[in-house]
């Protein structure tokens, strides 16, 4: 491998920039979709909607009622297939003979005589998460929405999503926004933390109902407990006790107040989607901003993202691809780069532990 | 059709690697060789973007233009030797195949459907059977709710039953047609062959169905090989159908996108009956982990979907425990520091360790999975004898071939050999080799079509030749004198050494230059294969020819400070670096620790204040300058190995061995 050609990592950081995202509901959710393609769309509005998967009962109508044949319940039969059904309707009846539903759910099919119902489960809706227009649907999973803003991409969230404006903690810190605080300025807020996430946080999170919480870190063994959290929580460095970089919180000082979409998104194999926050940030229609690059090729001058090391969070320059391998200090002999931070200080990074902004 | 040009690209989860083997004065070699990331994920999720990356660095390199000017390889070869003659994909990425296996009895259908999917990428979520205790309605939502990509159904021998695999085969359908899925899962058919008008039947218009031959066509015989076979191309189907780009990519590639595991098994088959002796291969990847073997005669494949250096690095740790990585650490660790390292790792799968505290984490988590990976495997190697004591001596292994990052992306030769003797303990003389550009995948495919060009390109030298290693069992003394080593080079050169025990030795010989050794052991209870001395003819590697006195089992101190020093130690003998001091800090309790994506290291009360701190180590080792100083590994350079004297012979080896 020569470094001439290395296309780096990305995680987005961009004060402005044209967003393009998939909204699709889960492989195993049937659902509808909401939206044409070409309809502008606010970030609350439902993209699609479905129902997760639920156990299913079989019931052996044909020998509850003795029938000979299977196509002897038709006659029998009070509901059809795809019928909502309560708990101890009726579903087949012959003279004083009775079968009633044990769910509430709906008629899933009929087969070979038996009645199969599906216990009803859970809605789920898929909200677009931005302001934009539908520029692509795909029938019964979702829709593809492109719109305008800034977005900074964290590194896991606990599965959640929320809408709100986003505000920077208090100077005395996350814990100090009680009921006062709450009812005025943060109520319904995101709200961003520049330390890492504790155990009191994040009870102060539940029981303060906030909605949101973007924050540096959080200690792996809160993981589960930052799971069961009711508000969405992104965490933008990692895990450990890493405090929030200075670009990052640069960025989120750019933005404080403003609306914005927080995508929790637990990162998993083979998910495109990034924990991310979308904040909406006035723009001149007449100059449309342009689309992520997403074939930056690393090069001497190229501003980078360390994702590791001693200096992990920082941002800086690229001044020297070396052409061959360098020792570093740990022994490995691998492919570097050689990046100045904003102090003045070089250091030597790996070219797999550097990330571009996508700007 | 000619099959003399070839192009082979391997997917991994965080690399995509690409070669070309072509002709060179009549004999296959691979002539060129590139990696790029893959691109399956955020921001593209196309992996075709990263293969024509990958693809446009081999015209690079060659000057030779491969794809068409909107991406297409082109085939076959034309005019001015554009494109190629034949273009093969492999891949081992995201996540492995759902499958519930249905079947009549534990023992008989189902194991053997279960040892079929072997060599496939398949996580079996559920096992439905004849003898199970659930109901049919529970039987209905195992299947349902499983969100399954694959349901694999198997029973009955040949002159067997049909009825109730014709019961199970229809509540099955029933359930396919309750999942309303966009794609719904496959079905692959290995169960008494009379049944199959029947089954087509069922699953009719529902989705794609795949017949195998029957896995148990008799109680007393077992059939796998068309059923994994068929497993291979569902495994094709639904890496086409699951989007990424694969579709596009199967659409160009001659055998479609197949699973690198299978080759895995079937270079495994081949080495070990061309060299008569125990092959092992051991790929540690970013999401799954493969181990292949050959030993005595018996070829078996463990995959473990659950563990990988990047991806399921946290999943790993479960897996093998927390304990199996501390013990490979040289400092103190608390259950959230590993776990925090881990999580990270998952989180930025694709990044290197920078400093000497993560590099140690990072290994001990390689040698972790390794060695759970063999414990995996080896049971299999002797289906006849229990053989999953830890503590047994390895039966001896003629030659042992790392891939993944991780094993091969050192950067020093020294330190892979050193991470594959940790973790898999061989005895005796073992070749150790490196498949870095994932030659492997590509080779297990050609041979289907090309057997000629797999002979001859590994015999080549395509794989990266580490060394000869010889271990020394039973407990040498470190600092006593236990081994009497002698080289004797082809131009008749003979150097002598006496060696100590506990060490690591790497001793000059250049890759492609063999030698005959001779070893003496010197110590009671010391042995080299079993024996007093052994005398071999070895073949050198950028590593040379590797002595490990440090016994076997490897006897790895408990005392946290003696195994500080034992490690930093093996380090420096692999890489002939000075030994890392190991800060006191490392070794003493802490107080409250804190960890950053890279390190766990104690802060100041300064520190915490600032924002957007950054970590720094109490304690640093002496930086070096940009490129590094001390003492280099020996790098040498690539030459052609010497060609085989029996190719005919060992060509039909493997056109007798494989498919």
């Amino acid at each position: 491998m020569t470094s001439e050609v290395y296309f780096p990592e990305h995680r987005h950081l961009l004060p402005l920039t044209t967003i393009r995202r998939s909204r699709m509901l889960p492989d195993t959710v049937s659902g509808d979709v909401e939206v044409q393609r070409g309809l502008r769309i606010s970030l609350l509005d439902v993209v699609a909607r479905g129902i997760s998967p639920a156990p299913y009962k079989l019931l052996d109508a044909m020998s509850f009622f003795g029938l000979r044949q299977s196509k002897d319940l038709e006659s029998i039969l009070r509901v059809s297939e795809g019928d909502e059904v309560e708990i101890d309707q009726v579903l087949a009846e012959k003279g004083r003979k009775k079968m009633t539903s044990p769910v509430f759910g709906r008629v899933a099919y009929f087969w070979h005589g038996q009645i199969v119902l599906q216990a009803y489960a859970d809605q789920v809706e898929l909200q677009a998460g931005l302001n934009g227009t539908v520029i692509d649907v795909r029938i019964g999973r979702g829709a593809v929405i492109e719109g305008y803003g800034a977005v900074l991409q964290g590194v896991w969230g606990n599965n959640r999503n929320t809408i709100g404006i986003l505000r920077i903690e208090p100077s005395n810190g996350l814990e100090s926004v009680y009921n006062d605080a709450l009812d005025t300025e943060f109520r319904g807020a995101i709200i961003v933390t520049r330390r890492p996430l504790r155990e009191y946080t994040l009870q102060m999170i539940q029981s303060q109902g906030l909605v949101g919480v973007i924050a540096p870190s959080i200690a792996p063994s809160l993981r589960e407990a930052a799971l069961a959290t009711s508000a969405a929580i992104l965490l933008i460095e990692g895990f450990g006790d890493i405090r929030m970089s200075t670009a990052a919180m640069q960025f989120f000082e750019s933005v404080d107040g403003r609306q914005a979409a927080l995508d929790a998104v637990t990162p998993a194999l083979l998910d495109a989607r990034r924990p991310e926050v979308l904040i909406n940030v006035p723009f001149d229609p007449n100059n449309r901003p342009s689309t992520p690059n997403l074939n930056v090729v690393l090069q001497v001058g190229l501003t980078v993202r360390l994702a590791r090391g001693e200096s992990a969070g920082a941002m800086g320059r690229i001044i020297n691809l070396p052409k061959t391998p360098v020792l570093m200090d740990n022994g490995l002999r691998v492919q570097c780069a050689q990046v100045e931070l904003a102090t003045g200080e070089k250091i030597i990074a790996p070219l797999a532990n550097l990330e571009v902004s996508g700007a | 059709m000619s099959d003399n040009s070839i192009l082979a690209v391997d997917f991994g989860n965080i690399h995509t690697r690409a070669l070309l083997i072509d002709l060179v004065e009549g004999a296959f070699r691979l002539v060129a060789r590139a990696d790029e990331r893959t691109t399956s994920g955020f921001p593209t999720n196309d992996v075709g973007i990263g293969m024509r990356r990958v693809i446009s660095k081999l015209s690079a390199q060659t000057g030779r233009k491969l794809l068409t000017d909107d991406g297409r390889v082109i085939t076959p070869e034309g005019n001015d030797r554009v494109g190629v003659d034949v273009f093969l994909t492999t891949t081992s990425v995201g996540r492995p195949l759902r499958t519930v296996v249905i079947g009549l009895f534990p023992e008989m259908s189902i194991a053997s459907m279960i040892r079929a999917t072997a060599g496939t990428y398949i996580n079996v979520v559920d096992v439905i059977s004849v003898e199970d205790r659930r109901t049919t309605e529970e039987h209905l939502n195992a299947i349902a709710l499983a969100d399954p990509d694959l349901i694999a159904i198997a029973g009955g021998t040949e002159e067997g039953a049909t009825t109730p695999i014709l019961e199970q085969a229809r509540l099955t359908r029933l359930a396919l047609r309750l999942m309303h899925r966009a794609l719904p899962p496959s079905i692959i058919y290995a169960g008494n062959s009379a049944l199959r008008p029947q089954i087509a039947a069922i699953f009719e218009g529902a989705t794609q169905i795949f017949f195998a031959d029957n896995v148990r066509p008799s109680l007393l015989r077992e059939n796998i090989d068309d059923a994994r076979a068929k497993l291979a191309i569902a495994f094709d189907s639904f890496t086409e159908q699951r989007g990424l780009g694969f579709d596009e990519v199967g659409f160009q590639a001659r055998l479609g996108v197949l699973p690198n595991a299978q080759s895995y098994e079937t270079i495994a088959r081949y080495l070990g009956a061309a060299t008569r002796k125990g092959v092992l291969l051991a790929d540690v990847g970013s999401a799954v982990s493969t181990m292949s073997a050959s030993v005595n005669g018996v070829v078996s494949t463990t995959i473990r979907t659950d563990m990988g250096l990047g991806h399921q690095a946290d999943s790993a740790l479960d897996a093998v425990g927390l304990d199996k990585v501390r013990a490979w650490l040289p400092f103190i660790a608390s259950d959230e520091d590993i776990r925090a390292y881990m999580l990270n790792k998952t989180l930025r799968p694709g990044t290197i360790p920078q400093i000497h505290r993560t590099l140690y984490m990072e290994h001990a988590l390689l040698r972790a999975v390794l060695s759970t990976l063999l414990k995996s495997a080896r049971p299999l190697w002797t289906p006849e004898v229990a053989l999953d004591d830890q503590r047994e001596a390895m039966p001896p292994l003629g030659q042992i071939i790392g891939a993944g990052s991780g094993i091969t992306g050192t950067g020093r030769p020294g330190m892979t050999a050193m991470l594959l003797l940790d973790a898999l303990e061989p005895v005796g003389v073992t070749r150790l080799q490196a498949d870095a550009n994932a030659l492997i995948p590509a080779m297990g495919v050609l041979a289907r079509i090309n057997p000629t060009a797999v002979v001859q390109v590994l015999d080549a030298g395509g794989l990266e030749d580490i060394g000869t290693a010889i271990s020394l069992e039973g407990t040498p003394r470190p600092g006593r004198a236990v081994a009497v080593v002698t080289i004797t080079t082809e131009n008749g050169g003979a150097e002598k050494h006496t060696l100590e025990g506990g060490k690591i030795y790497l001793l000059p010989l250049s890759i492609g230059i063999t030698a005959k050794v001779r070893v003496q052991v010197r110590g009671r209870g010391l042995t080299v294969g079993g024996r007093r001395g052994v005398r071999a003819e070895v073949v050198g590697g950028s590593a040379g020819v590797i002595i490990d006195t440090r016994g076997r089992p490897l006897p790895l101190e408990i005392n946290l400070k003696a195994r500080a020093a034992q490690i930093v130690g093996w380090y420096a003998d692999a890489t002939g670096d000075a030994p890392f001091e190991i800060p006191d800090a490392w070794l003493t309790p802490p107080e409250p620790v804190e960890a950053n994506v890279e390190t766990v290291l104690p802060r100041d009360a300064a520190q915490q204040d600032r924002i957007g701190s950054v970590v720094t180590e109490s304690s640093k080792p002496p930086r070096r300058g940009m490129f590094g100083r001390g003492r280099s590994d020996q790098k040498g350079t690539p030459v052609p190995m010497q060609q085989n004297n029996e190719p005919e012979g060992e060509l039909d080896d493997l056109r007798s061995l494989l498919p």
